[in-house]
């Protein structure tokens, strides 16, 4: 048992001792969260503005089959083609397939954490194809050969003497911190490669069902080269990504850059429809949507269905006071952070049993704080979705049997009144034996891990109830 | 005495069923065979007789003092009590009252939680008013019981109705009482600064909370910053992953420190319990009080009883 959980408190352990990462972290996050206050006031009802993207979202989830056969239908009108892929393996299959129909050679990437969820990257390379991603962030992590380790910033864990050590070491370029130049170095290499490209492949930001039209918000600019100059365009697009009408992406373009990033808009916002026409002056002559499956439509037909109104703004990362201490890494999946520990063991696992064995601290590993829910566009409940993983694990007996007895037992004792003081008893006579002028120092287990950093309160000599009984409510008799 | 008709009917084991029979539950039931017949029932019983012969009086707040307070800070339910008094509240302390349930419905333990919240819900019926010291615990029972109960047709109405009375100290004197620090001829000449509680969301927000003691009379606030991040306590999280948790509490500590107040204000008696037990560890003296303490204390209701007196009365 102890095995198969064992690998998120090595990756938190590690996390925590690698103080430059966790600094680097902390930083970039609160200077997010402080971008994001800002950019929220120049809203007026901000608030109000995330209501109704959480409604588009949630009406779109209702009625998906509906809006996913319009906007497949679009897509072909516009001279696109469609396709379906139910899960990880078949969507890499059909993107490998084109790639190999088309001869392509170079591919260019823009930022696609869904393509990071089937890693699409891995297939297509060991299929001969040349992968570059575009987008700085991805970049350096290609060139790395690391994960991303956040939805929006995937270099959050790097510092700029990482960088310019990866840069230094991979494209042979001269040392430097400075990261305009190093920016220079990343850009004159892409533009090399843009120059070269066949085939580009991306995900999408929002799919409007309407016009068929595929929505990519980048800082870059490198979405628009990567569909734009490419004979064929791939687009790997996760089914919930839907929205109903045009007129309803400016409240998502809204919302997303400010929750993610603190910027009023993204840098761009490129709307995507079809292929190149005859009339089009550029545009990619094939376009490929893959309308990607993978377990949301089992998300959907579950209690969890909310989650899937996520626009991976990254909000809720730069917010949550655990995934500033330990980054995204040690989540173990795709998606990090409070929204990862929802979708990744729901999305990467094969069955219910495995989302809640492999997966089983993620839902545990969160004090519930709820800044989370108080920052998300499309008001996810996500602590009160964690407490409901917690109540499966619960169900499906993953607890382990010494901490389902033992709080099945407390929450009992605790439950009556008669119980409970007994309990509190003996607990405040126990806890005396360690008494160190008024505090404890170190106690045994389970309560060990507690006073492993901190020091505890002796218990009072006199419980309220105690002083109540003794004191308190004669005093009451008095003035009454 | 329809209500107690009611309980009798439906209270018990049965309405503890419902989780799957797994040995677990089935040793549970061994060691609480009749978990309910126990003195608070009977002393219920009692109660509730003497409420129809008229022998106990109405009452206008009732206290929950919530199990840390009670355990580990009697001072804070002291203060609530005297702060009330002062405001011309007449205070009962309903005795049957044990944990409202959040640690098992936070953990997933939602059979317990349900169970816990039937009986939080006796214990709290034919009272008007609740009050309690604890954001969180005033969270679970505002919304979470009501969630929890709502297919449960003995306890829905009483859960729902328990929902609207049961008030957050900070809350009630700012909404109920709308209580002018000022004007009640209050005075707090220290520095101070506020933590901002987790569970407080969805009751008040950090400006309504910071209200509170912003306005008293003489004091010197000073802001924390980043001061709505969580401080590690979390429940069961902060005793299951220490070292996340740590990191957090340590940062707190030291951002509290660094404010240079003498008293920091809390409104969570877990949130106190970590963040002041961490400090401690790293040996800094900066004081942790309630919010109550701090408004009793600034009224001069506290002189008789020392803030480190816990442990010896």
């Amino acid at each position: 048992m102890s095995s198969k959980k064992a690998w998120f408190a090595k990756n938190v352990d590690s996390a925590l001792k690698n103080e430059a990462q966790r600094v680097a972290i902390q930083q970039t996050t609160a200077k997010k969260m402080i971008a994001r206050a800002e950019a929220v006031k120049d809203v007026d009802r901000f608030d109000d503005l995330r209501d109704l993207a959480a409604q588009i979202k949630q009406h779109t989830l209702d009625h998906l089959e509906v809006y996913l056969k319009q906007f497949a239908d679009q897509v072909q009108a516009n001279g696109g083609t469609v396709h379906h892929a139910d899960d990880a393996q078949s969507a890499c299959r059909i993107i490998a397939d084109i790639a190999r129909r088309e001869k392509s050679r170079i591919c260019v990437k823009v930022k696609s954490m869904t393509t990071e969820e089937i890693d699409l990257n891995g297939v297509l390379q060991a299929g001969g194809l040349d992968v570059v991603e575009t987008d700085l962030g991805e970049f350096i992590v290609q060139l790395d050969d690391d994960r991303p380790s956040h939805i929006v910033t995937p270099i959050i864990h790097k510092n700029r003497f990482d960088v310019a050590r990866i840069f230094e070491r991979e494209l042979g370029v001269a040392y430097t911190e400075d990261p305009e130049t190093l920016t220079m170095h990343a850009r004159r290499h892409l533009r090399d490669v843009f120059a070269r490209c066949d085939l580009g492949i991306s995900g999408a930001n929002f799919a409007v069902a309407e016009s068929g039209s595929i929505c990519i918000c980048t800082n870059e600019g490198n979405g628009r080269y990567c569909t734009t100059r490419p004979r064929v365009h791939i687009a790997l697009i996760g089914i919930e990504k839907l929205i109903p009408r045009l007129e309803h992406l400016p409240t998502f373009l809204k919302v997303l850059s400010r929750s993610g990033t603190g910027q009023q808009i993204t840098v761009y916002a490129s709307l995507l429809t079809g292929a190149k026409r005859v009339s089009d002056a550029d545009g990619p002559e094939h376009l490929h949507v893959v309308l990607l499956d993978n377990g949301r439509r089992e998300i959907l037909n579950s209690e969890f269905k909310e989650a899937l109104r996520c626009i991976r703004c990254g909000a809720c990362l730069n917010a949550c006071p655990v995934f500033s201490r330990i980054g995204g890494h040690a989540y173990g999946g795709v998606y990090p952070g409070p929204i990862g520990k929802l979708i990744s063991p729901l999305l990467m696992s094969a069955d219910t049993s495995e989302v809640f064995e492999h997966y089983s601290d993620l839902p545990q590993a969160s004090s519930l704080c709820g800044m989370c829910r108080e920052v998300c566009p499309a008001r996810i409940d996500i602590p009160e979705l964690l407490i409901r993983l917690r109540s499966g694990q619960v169900g499906q007996r993953t607890v382990g049997i010494t901490r389902n007895l033992g709080f099945k037992l407390a929450f009992r004792m605790l439950g009556s009144s008669f119980w409970y003081r007994v309990g509190q008893g003996i607990m405040r006579l126990g806890l005396r034996l360690w008494n160190h002028e008024g505090w404890i120092r170190s106690l045994p287990w389970p309560f060990s891990s507690w006073t492993m950093y901190r020091d505890v309160r002796v218990p009072a000599a006199k419980s309220f109830r105690r002083l109540w009984r003794d004191s308190l409510s004669q005093s009451e008799n008095e003035e009454w | 005495m329809i209500g107690y008709g009611r309980r009798l009917l439906t209270d018990g084991h049965a309405s503890c069923k419902g989780g799957p029979q797994s040995w677990s539950d089935r040793i549970n039931r061994f060691i609480f065979p009749v978990p309910y017949l126990t003195l608070a029932r009977i002393s219920d019983w009692f109660r509730h007789r003497h409420h129809i012969a008229g022998v106990i009086q109405t009452v206008d707040v009732a206290l929950f003092v919530t199990c840390l307070t009670d355990t580990f800070h009697p001072r804070v339910g002291v203060a609530v009590v005297r702060v009330l008094r002062h405001l011309g509240y007449r205070v009962q302390f309903p005795p049957d009252q044990a944990c409202c349930g959040q640690p098992a419905y936070n953990n997933g333990f939602h059979d317990e939680a349900a169970c816990m919240g039937r009986r939080f819900i006796d214990a709290f019926e034919g009272y008007g008013l609740v009050v309690t010291p604890s954001a969180s615990c005033a969270n679970m029972v505002k919304h979470h019981l009501p969630e929890l109960l709502a297919n449960d047709h003995a306890y829905a109405a009483g859960a729902r109705a328990l929902a609207g009375r049961c008030h957050e100290f900070g809350q009630f004197l700012k909404d109920v009482v709308e209580f002018n620090p000022a004007k009640a001829g209050a005075s707090y000449p220290h520095s101070v600064t506020l933590h901002y509680s987790c569970h407080t969301r969805g009751i008040a927000t950090v400006e309504e909370t910071e209200v509170l003691v912003k306005a008293l009379p003489d004091v010197d606030y000073r802001p924390l910053s980043r001061m709505g991040e969580c401080c590690g306590f979390g429940g069961a999280f902060g005793v299951l992953y220490p070292q996340i948790s740590n990191a957090m509490s340590c940062d707190k500590a030291s951002r509290i420190v660094e404010t240079g107040a003498e008293v920091a204000v809390v409104n969570e008696s877990g949130c106190s319990m970590t963040i002041e037990g961490t400090a401690r560890r790293c040996a800094h003296t900066v004081r942790f009080a309630h919010v109550a303490e701090v408004i009793a204390e600034s009224l001069g209701l506290m002189s008789d009883y020392p803030p480190v007196d816990d442990m010896a009365r």
